[in-house]
């Protein structure tokens, strides 16, 4: 299941005859599921990272944001946020709050910035980016 | 572009319910669409009924400040980058 979402797979490749073969040849005794109980299985196993996330941030205060965008590997386009507390046992917690794929034109402007802007401004001037296929997004 | 990453970052605040005012700081490099997230962020909870001034909870990054700062500095001494051998 991993590799399908690494790999940026639709579930119902699974249903393809040659790929089933494939895995059957490197694991024959391994259990194949379903497009849908993979996909079920996926959702189930998110709904239940979002609660234990939801738990933790129960016991926080205030909290801190950080986040950041990157290309992966396979080209997709990620952003990251993670947040900081400090909980009711007065420990730092470190918690991942999202992790999501943003498009790509979305991306190809974060990228342009970064390459042309050696110092961000301050507040109070403006920012001036004017670049062909991104002033519109401003 | 920092509205799209503004409109990202409450998305994630509101489907966590941290839009309580909890909002503490955040962290950012110097990309000038930080800058500008962070004040299209700050309308945003305005907007809510939270104040959340960016001026004083965005945190650009002082490190990169610093290497401007003295690489201003050295430059103008005529003081040349030393070539990385690696």
């Amino acid at each position: 299941m991993l590799g399908f979402v690494s790999a940026h797979k639709p579930w119902n490749a699974i249903s393809n005859l040659e790929l089933w073969q494939s895995f059957k040849a490197l694991h024959d005794d391994l259990v194949l599921r379903s497009a849908s109980t993979l996909s079920n299985t996926c959702r189930h196993e998110y709904a239940l990272s979002v609660d234990a996330i939801e738990k933790q941030l129960m016991s926080r205060n205030k909290v801190s944001l950080a986040f950041d965008g990157w290309t992966s590997t396979n080209k997709l386009a990620i952003t990251s946020v993670i947040t900081y507390f400090i909980n009711l046992n007065s420990a730092l917690c470190e918690v991942q709050l999202a992790f999501n794929e943003v498009d790509r034109l979305f991306f190809s402007c974060f990228e342009s910035i970064l390459r042309m802007t050696a110092q961000g401004p301050t507040y109070g001037s403006e920012a001036s980016c004017t670049f062909e296929g991104c002033a519109g997004l401003f | 572009m920092g509205a799209r990453l503004a409109v990202h970052l409450k998305d994630v605040l509101d489907c966590f319910e941290l839009t309580d005012g909890c909002l503490l700081g955040i962290p950012t490099d110097n990309a000038s669409s930080n800058y500008s997230m962070a004040l299209e962020l700050q309308s945003t909870l305005q907007g809510c009924g939270i104040e959340w001034p960016a001026f004083r909870n965005h945190i650009p990054c002082m490190v990169h400040v610093i290497q401007l700062a003295l690489g201003a500095f050295m430059s103008s001494l005529g003081v040349k980058d030393r070539t990385k051998s690696w």
